[in-house]
């Protein structure tokens, strides 16, 4: 993916005269484009085939404007990252559609998805936001700003989880748009805590390295 | 046909460079890869 993108950015610069710099802020939002629009479209025609696109849409969602303050971790090439985002997301849309057919999934749900969320909050208060050796965050007031995003969006998705839960009562539908949520924030902060143990390995090996 | 081209593509450039300035101000891009970020988008 990261070779068609810089080739396009090639097709679009080239004939506008921009130089090397204004050519890497272009590929760089042109490789944002093109994962978003990929990753969507996979994943649309999967919740097609198996009958989950809505809870498919609300992971891929959730997951993304969540991820935008919080960081994570992250695959080594691009396509591997289009391997697990399109893996992951399909797989909770799944989870998520399914769960309702449990017998007493309600009271299940109930039970899981607050503990889950609950576990996930601390998760994020305590570690977000994690950044990565490509994209370092210095400014003390970048991460202050991240770190309440990140809770404001918690609280926004705390407040459509309870919201989707009262209608379950009525139509189970909305249960599966509820586990699909809080699945979503629970893998979310998952990879926070894969990115901060990564991080730690690479800064040990690091100080290991400059020693000797 | 050729003289919409150039004006395009200066559209989609400046559509790519407010993408990339946005994802500049958050942690991360929105999925699983990180590609290097362009200097002047550094902190």
């Amino acid at each position: 993916m990261e070779k068609l993108v810089e080739k396009l950015a090639d097709a679009i610069t080239a004939p506008l005269g921009y130089d090397s710099e204004q050519r890497a802020v272009v590929q760089y939002g042109l490789f944002a484009v093109v994962q978003i629009l990929v990753v969507a479209a996979i994943i649309s025609v999967f919740g097609i085939v198996a009958g989950c696109i809505w809870e498919c849409w609300f992971s891929y969602l959730s997951v993304a404007i969540l991820r935008k303050s919080t960081g994570g971790a992250h695959a080594n090439t691009s396509n591997e990252c289009l391997v697990i985002s399109v893996l992951v997301i399909s797989l909770i849309g799944l989870i998520s559609r399914y769960f309702r057919l449990l017998p007493h999934a309600l009271l299940i749900g109930l039970v899981i998805c607050p503990v889950l969320f609950l576990v996930s909050c601390l998760i994020v208060y305590k570690k977000a936001p994690v950044d990565s050796e490509k994209k370092p965050i210095k400014s003390a007031e970048k991460i202050r700003r991240l770190r309440l995003i990140s809770l404001v969006t918690l609280i926004i998705y705390a407040l459509l989880a309870f919201l989707l839960f009262a209608v379950s009562f009525n139509n189970l539908i909305y249960l599966s748009l509820a586990v699909s949520l809080n699945l979503s924030v629970f893998w979310q902060s998952l990879t926070l805590l894969m990115a901060v143990k990564n991080k730690t390995v690479v800064d040990k090996n690091l100080k290991k390295g400059e020693q000797t | 046909m050729k003289k919409y081209v150039r004006p395009v593509l200066a559209v989609v450039a400046m559509v790519c460079s407010f993408v990339a300035a946005t994802m500049a101000s958050s942690a991360c891009l929105l999925f699983y890869y990180q590609p290097e970020e362009p200097k002047s988008l550094q902190d």
